[in-house]
């Protein structure tokens, strides 16, 4: 089919492959833009996906090999868009792509061990470091290292890193920490805005102990612990000790259908923390879950999942929101203060850990979109839907499943943009 | 299992209860928030998330039977915690004011105190019974500069103002009626505190005086108050005011006493003196006007923490901060030499303790002796828990679902 | 061989250092004679794709094998056109998983640069399927789904043709009083829209609506379904029995046990022979043909006459949901039974401790449809009060708003609360609930209870589509009862290539998300007619133009291949021969796997291709101590998995060769045979999860693969061999850490037998 039909999609998480593959596949031409150095956005970050417990690499894995195989799709990594005018039919776009600092042959993190220089690893929440060289994740996509230039320069004297330079080139591997970012201006049809969300910031629910007490975590870095590439390798342990969690809390709602954080609901973490009590039931068969809810959200057919996990006598369910969440300053274990509604009782119970159950924040609610004429909701999430496009969790908190089928109905949409209205 | 209980839910209720300040009370959506950031709440039962869902479903009886309605402070976490803005204090502060209607003897009183549409007649009824006593003793005002405390030369004595013997019948008739009422309606609440109310089944009762002195001391000492966290300065806002309250109390009974029982003179005239007793009783006027007016600014300028103002708690201000702030005014003119408008202004005064006294057992002034009494029950009923802290809480066996 | 091929080996990666490659070129140009081998750093660099390029001009190479790291990578680099290229992987698979310089690692480059050459050479040249193909598409059912659906594909500039069995289009969305949209500022029920979106549908040029009709058959494939549309009648519940009655049986048979359902069969209503003359029609119809279908038929009420607790059927002021919508639809709510005004009303959850699921098909809407229903009583009573109980209440993202809006109404009670019973009271019903927030029992009285109803799919009762397929009418279900095969991943897709279902058919779903689902269906109906166009595949393995061909001189009618397709692509000649409908095709190559007679091949991959190449590898004498492995592995988990233990340079024994498959499905008993035979002293299988939630990506690859397994055990008998010498093991994509062990545990096993006694035949 016609060449001209290029859709603009911005946003490399599933949402945003999704639309491009699906659109390309469809006959269009399709740019993909994504500000991290690598694709698949959040769910590259999660273990499993429920209610399956499948790897999400799986999935991605998929795409990505549709990918290589499609000439149609031109993926830019580490690119913003800083501006789109024009309209429905004839969009023109900046994107700003930032460098690697390096270049190779499809590297791994395994080839540049020897690297002088560590960073905080943002793909694992800063739970651990890694080279200022590296491959963001072995399943990364595209499959070539980058390199953090602020990092790299402190140490750029010292003898190690000039070794360090040398053994990258035998491996051909070339460093470059001077190299600029290059703006380009492209031409789109049509544009998909899919840059997604972030959870929100738990350090904003002071109660909650997040920052305070050490066995406090978010529910994504929870899937980073679970994850066999994560932090730990995948052992389920405590920030504090690294001690097997035997009696982990999950704290819902944390964040979310709050006025004084996130009003609305973010439809996925009930499930995400009925997923993640299986990760602790099946790490440690000795270990206990404890759900704190206010509603328990299972809608649709992962009504079959939630009871699947209910038939586990050592996952537990109380309805009642967690208020206060303290530590014990000997065993570090956490205290969390709340009501079992159903029995009329305040409860203070310790657990090993706690995990918060923090919502998706639309990344559109901190980042407007660069362009004339869109619209949003009162929480950020984008209403319009002429010529740009929103599609998954830029438009309403959605799981997976229902990002795909949104990002899909993106493409046909982008679609009609290309043949005209 | 609990004993079966059938709702018989109360529209009108729901909607009085709305009406008498539990604006946001629809909004609660039952997470429990607030009955956890209540530092002051039991562990068991614990308020007021269960009180919004009596409300919400227009429970009247268990509502106007509640104690824990009283033990709230009003100090206002809950809803500054509230995921929802529901705002529960705001909804037990309702809840009590519907609590003294109810319970208040004779019952019309407490509308006539309650009900803003009744405010001109609740206003007017001190006021023109007072204006009759001043026509009585002749609508004179004084000229000249004032020699003497006026208002107390024993009769007959007419180159004065007015007729102190009106002022002893009528105050203290008004006195014995609002403390008369006052009993009766309280003893009338702790009936009903015995037969319905929803939170204590049984439990090991303790005798009612030692409850009651328990209670008077959590009262005199406000340590309730030192917990809360949103609104802290209420804390000594509210000492202030209690306790300039009772020094004002007190000047006025030694000062009656002496005056008209003893048959002795006030001791000095113009000015602050220095007499023990003008000591206190300006030191507490002060005291109290301080603590009012801190409470006042902080209703007006940051509601969200101070909480929601209803008419009913207007009202008692109006009347509380008139008495202090004409007592005062009256005092400090006489200083100043003005002479007329001390004498209206003392008139005004006397309006506004009549008011007090007579309203007492209707009004917000009320809650001292409700809530006393109501801390009283919940100590003698064993009301209070602390469940402490469950390490590694291991659940009962699951029942088959 | 009749392929000129050129052999590019990587030295870079260290390969260079880790092999010899001199004795590599050897293999290439000595064993092979193959017309150009280059040994040089990085073959993806320009400079050397310029190299590769001018040898095709100059030497006219028809193939390239590039030596060097994974396939999985520079796959746009190293394309040739109309040059078959192929990958060898000496990285992940070689030098970054085993010893360097060591003889074994030595022999596994070697081996593998064999099977690439000989792989290379199996190929056959054959034309894409291509045929005369519509791009139209079918829209079955005209509610909101299947309005949206037509309505976003004929936007895209494709004829649509919507057929929908009532008289008049808009489906449920006509009989609801109002509706809650989802869209901003989420805090209020409307009249339905459905109005407007009639109108556009009809207005629309491209679009053509049959309304009070049904579809009485499909045949054909993607391209070229042909649709018979006929106007609905009684036909249709005889149909409708046939087709259940088949299905029992077909069930029956397989819950007897997989060997018959094996066997042939005949009495299937639906089961087509394409050759045959068309049957005569002598009804009034209409028929169409189509490139792709859009299922979008919705769904019918919830029977919750079984919910014995909740005296539906025994009080008649007891209604579901959805009759509750036509109740409000009269204005002032009055009760079924005497006609009284409605003060009361309970809104409850269909949950009964004896049914499984209970809310499997409400729980996504079941709130806010109580929430919209509490305020048609508000609405038209001031006095009126709606009790609304809740196990949970369901309100997800932006509907957390309307909920909130909705609570402002004093006169709506809620609570969390169970129905426990319902029964007669004094002045109406008495319902009684527990774990309520009231207390742990309570009961109350109304004059009206509402059950939240769920939403069934249309499937559940009919086939709906009427399919003329050998494996039957119906669409196969999930383990939900729904009819999409690839529920999160692959969110459309179906066992029927080119059939793709969306809305309350798949799943319960509010207004905006029907609209939502649609759009989606339209793109991939959209896709699908494109790519059969031009002779490709469509998802997962869109753009592949390679197909199956069948020998069919030498078929035995044994039908496997019709009966283990998962897309059903095979229908069935008079004679008991397989008839392939290509279109219908998702190039898994299961088929190929499932042949006996090994007649099925694609032009990439055949089984005497993967024959060869196990036969091809060296095995070395029973006296030097070298067993050797064939592992198969999926090309779509388990490849990439081995890939990761290379990346992460998790090392495994050097004896072992990984064969990448489409799909495990694909595994042919004559491989193992010829393993077996060659010398080969264990086999291993590494496939998807299979099972409820399985991921394979063709629904039942794995799973054959161990069925066929579970089959070998004569075979090996025949040869006098352990069975251990075969495993099969399931391992998802990110378990890649587990392939030592696996692999490792397994030479064990092995290492407790003699070497394999055809070594050297």
């Amino acid at each position: 089919m016609a060449g001209d039909k290029t859709v603009l999609v911005v946003g490399g998480g599933i949402s945003g492959i999704t639309a491009a593959l699906e659109a390309a596949e469809a006959g269009c031409k399709a740019i993909l833009v994504e500000k991290e150095p690598y694709l698949g956005g959040r769910v590259a970050r999660m273990n499993k996906y429920f209610p399956k417990l499948c790897p999400p690499n799986c999935g991605l894995e998929i795409n990505f090999r549709r990918l290589r195989k499609n000439p149609d799709v031109t993926v830019y990594t580490l690119a913003t868009v800083e501006s789109i005018t024009g309209a429905p039919g004839a969009y023109t776009a900046t994107i700003k792509i930032s460098p690697r600092y390096v270049r190779d042959h499809t590297a791994t993190s395994k080839c540049v061990e020897d690297c002088p220089a560590e960073i905080p690893n943002d793909f694992n929440y800063g739970m651990d470091k890694v080279h200022a060289v590296r491959l963001p994740y072995e399943m990364a996509y595209p499959m070539s290292l980058v390199a953090d230039a602020q990092a790299l320069k402190k140490v750029e004297g010292t003898a190690e890193y000039k070794a360090f330079v040398e053994s990258c080139k035998a491996k051909g591997i070339e460093l470059d920490l001077d190299a600029q970012p290059e703006t380009i201006e492209v031409k789109a049809s049509s544009v998909v805005w899919a840059t997604g969300w972030r959870p929100y910031d738990p350090t904003k629910l002071d109660k909650l102990g997040f920052g305070t007490c050490a066995n406090v975590i978010t529910n994504v870095m929870m899937e980073r612990l679970a994850a066999a590439n994560g932090p730990t390798k995948g052992e389920i342990v405590r920030p504090s000790d690294g001690k097997k969690v035997n009696n982990v809390a999950f704290v819902q709602c944390a964040g979310s259908r709050d006025r004084n954080h996130l009003p609305y609901c973010s439809s996925i973490c009930c499930l995400a923390s009925l997923k993640q009590a299986v990760y602790v039931r099946e790490y440690n068969p000795d270990a206990r879950a404890h759900i704190f809810y206010i509603d328990l959200r299972a809608y649709g057919r992962f009504e079959f999942f939630y009871e699947k996990v209910r038939e586990d006598e050592n996952i537990l369910f109380t309805k009642g929101k967690i208020v206060n969440i303290t530590e014990d300053p000997k065993t570090k274990d956490v205290i969390l203060e709340g009501e079992d509604i159903l029995s009329g009782e305040k409860i203070r119970r310790t657990f090993d850990m706690a995990v918060l159950a923090t919502g998706m924040q639309p990344n559109t609610s901190i980042e407007k979109i660069p362009a004339a004429g869109v619209s949003y909701d009162e929480f950020g999430f984008v209403i319009s839907d002429q010529g740009i496009h929103a599609t998954g969790v830029t438009k309403r908190p959605m799981d997976v499943g229902t990002c795909m089928q949104d990002a899909t109905g993106a493409a046909v949409k982008a679609l009609q943009d290309t043949v005209g209205r | 299992m609990a004993k079966e209980f059938v709702a018989q839910p109360d529209l009108q209720f729901t909607k009085d209860l709305i009406a008498a300040g539990a604006t946001d009370l629809k909004k609660c959506y039952q997470c429990a928030t607030c009955s956890v950031a209540c530092r002051i709440s039991p562990d068991n039962r614990p308020f007021p998330r269960k009180e919004m869902i009596w409300g919400q479903w227009g429970l009247k009886e268990r509502l106007l039977n509640d104690p824990d309605v009283w033990l709230c402070h009003q100090c206002n976490d809950c809803s500054v915690q509230c995921p929802r803005g529901a705002n529960p204090a705001d909804v037990l502060k309702a809840a009590r004011k519907m609590n003294i209607q109810n319970h208040s003897w004779p019952s019309f009183m407490g509308s006539l105190v309650g009900e803003s549409s009744l405010f001109v007649l609740a206003v007017g009824i001190p006021v023109i019974i007072v204006l009759l006593i001043v026509y009585a003793s002749g609508w004179s005002f004084p000229e000249g500069p004032v020699v003497k405390y006026t208002a107390h030369h024993l009769p007959p004595e007419r180159d004065g103002f007015i007729w102190v013997r009106f002022i002893q019948v009528v105050f203290t008739l008004a006195l014995l009626f609002g403390i008369a009422s006052l009993v009766i309606s309280l003893k009338r609440y702790w009936n009903s505190l015995e037969t319905y109310n929803p939170v204590v089944e049984g439990g090991p009762r303790r005798d009612f005086w030692t409850s009651l002195v328990e209670a008077l001391k959590e009262v005199f000492t406000h340590v309730t108050f030192k917990d809360c966290e949103a609104n802290n300065i209420r804390y000594s806002a509210h000492l202030l005011v209690f306790y300039g309250m009772i020094g004002l109390a007190v000047t006025t009974a030694i000062v009656a006493f002496n005056f008209d029982i003893l048959g002795l003179k006030p001791p000095s005239l113009n000015g602050p003196g220095t007499v023990p007793i003008k000591v206190l009783g300006n030191v507490s006027a002060i005291a109290f006007v301080v603590g009012l007016g801190i409470m006042l600014v902080r209703r007006l300028t940051v509601p969200d923490q101070a909480g929601g103002s209803s008419y009913f708690d207007w009202l008692f201000i109006f009347f509380i901060f008139g008495t202090g702030a004409t007592g005062l005014l009256t005092e400090l003119i006489r200083w100043a030499g003005g002479v007329g408008s001390a004498y209206v202004l003392y008139t005004i005064h006397l309006m506004f303790v009549l008011a007090l006294l007579l309203y007492l057992p209707f009004s917000k002034f009320a809650h001292l002796g409700y809530r006393t009494i109501a801390i009283a029950w919940s100590k003698a009923a064993g009301r209070k828990i602390d469940l402490g802290v469950k390490p590694n809480y291991t659940p009962p066996a699951k029942s088959a679902e | 061989m009749d392929h000129k091929i050129g052999v590019y080996i990587d030295t870079g990666y260290g390969i260079g250092e880790a092999l010899d490659i001199e004795a590599l070129s050897a293999v290439a140009t000595g064993e092979f004679k193959v017309a150009v081998c280059k040994a040089e750093p990085y073959w993806n660099e320009p400079e050397k794709l310029a190299i590769i390029r001018n040898d095709i001009a100059n030497e006219s190479l028809t193939a390239v094998i590039i030596a060097g790291p994974s396939p999985r990578v520079f796959q746009q680099e190293f394309s040739f056109g109309e040059v078959i290229t192929e990958r060898v992987n000496l990285r992940e698979h070689v030098v970054w998983s085993h010893p360097a310089n060591d003889e074994d690692t030595q022999m596994l480059a070697e081996d593998y640069l064999r099977m690439g050459i000989i792989k290379t050479s199996k190929y056959v040249d054959r034309e894409p399927f291509m045929e005369e193909t519509d791009k139209s598409i079918l829209v079955i059912g005209g509610g909101v789904t299947g309005m949206t659906a037509a309505l976003e594909a004929a936007k895209a500039g494709y004829q649509v043709y919507l057929v929908e069995k009532e008289p008049r289009l808009g489906g449920w969305a006509n009989s609801f009083h109002k509706v809650f949209t989802g869209q901003p500022p989420y805090d209020e029920i409307k009249d339905s829209p459905i109005q407007e979106k009639i109108k556009a549908v009809n207005d629309h040029d491209k679009i053509k609506v049959f309304t009070g009709n049904r579809v009485f058959s499909i045949s054909g494939a993607p391209g070229m379904f042909d649709v018979i549309i006929r106007p609905d009648g009684p036909w249709i519940e005889k149909l409708v029995k046939e087709q259940n009655e088949w299905l029992a049986a077909k069930k029956a048979k397989e819950a007897a046990g997989g060997e018959e359902a094996e066997t042939p069969k005949t009495a299937e209503p639906a089961a087509a022979a394409e050759e045959e003359p068309p049957e005569e029609i002598d009804f009034a119809h209409e028929t169409v043909r189509v490139g792709a279908i859009i299922l979008a038929a919705g769904w019918r009420p919830e029977d919750v006459s079984n919910r014995k607790n909740l005296g539906y059927g025994q009080y008649p002021d007891v209604v579901t949901s959805v009759e509750f919508e036509e109740i409000a639809t009269k204005g002032k709510i009055s009760r079924p039974s005497d006609g009284k005004p409605v003060n009361s009303i309970a809104f409850v959850e269909a949950i009964d401790d004896e049914v499984k699921h209970p809310l499997q098909y409400a729980s996504s809407v079941g709130s806010l449809v109580a929430l919209k229903q509490a305020h048609y009583l508000r609405s038209t009573n001031p006095e009126g009060k709606a009790f609304i109980f809740y196990e949970n209440m369901r309100t997800p993202g932006q509907y957390e708003k309307f909920y909130q809006t909705m609570q402002d109404d004093p006169g709506v009670f809620m609570s969390r609360g169970v129905p426990v019973a319902v029964g007669n009271g004094t002045a109406g019903l008495t319902v009684e609930l527990k774990d309520t927030l009231l207390g742990e029992q309570m009961k109350i009285g109304v004059d009206m209870v509402v059950i939240s109803t769920g939403m069934v799919p249309a499937t559940k009762d009919s086939a709906i589509l009427n399919l003329k397929y050998r494996q039957g009418p119906f669409l196969p279900e999930n383990p939900y009862g729904f009819t999409d095969s690839h529920f999160i991943c692959f969110p459309y897709e179906t066992q029927r290539t080119g059939i793709y279902v969306a809305g309350c058919v798949r799943m319960p779903l509010d207004f905006q998300s029907c609209e939502l689902d649609a759009a989606g269906a339209a793109l991939k109906a959209i896709q699908c007619v494109e790519l059969v166009a031009q002779g490709k595949a469509v998802h997962p393995r869109a753009g592949d133009q390679s197909y199956p061909e069948l020998m069919i001189t030498r078929c035995t009618q044994c039908k496997r291949c019709t009966e283990e397709c998962p897309f059903g692509m095979y229908d069935e000649k008079p004679d008991g021969t397989p008839l392939p409908n290509p279109t219908r095709c998702r190039r898994c190559a299961i088929c190929m796997g499932s042949c006996p007679e090994r007649i099925i091949s694609f032009r990439d991959h055949s089984v005497d291709m993967i024959g060869s190449m196990v036969k091809g590898m060296h095995v070395p004498d029973e006296y030097s101590e070298k067993p050797r492995v064939v592992v198969f592995v999926c090309e779509n988990d388990a490849y990439p998995a081995v890939d990761m233990a290379g990346i992460n340079r998790l090392q495994y024994s050097s004896f072992v060769r990984f064969i990448p498959l489409r799909c495990l499905g694909n595994i042919n008993m004559v491989w193992i045979a010829d393993a077996l035979s060659k010398g080969i002293d264990g086999i291993m299988l590494i496939g998807c999860k299979y099972g409820d939630d399985y991921q394979c990506h063709f629904v039942k690859g794995s799973e054959l693969a161990q069925y066929r397994m579970s089959k070998i055990s004569e075979t090996l008998q025949r040869l006098v061999l352990e069975s251990e010498r075969i495993e099969v093991h399931q391992l998802s994509i990110d378990e890649y850490h587990r392939i030592p062990e696996i692999v490792d545990a397994f030479m064990e096993t092995l290492s407790g037998f003699d070497p394999n006694p055809y070594k050297g035949f």
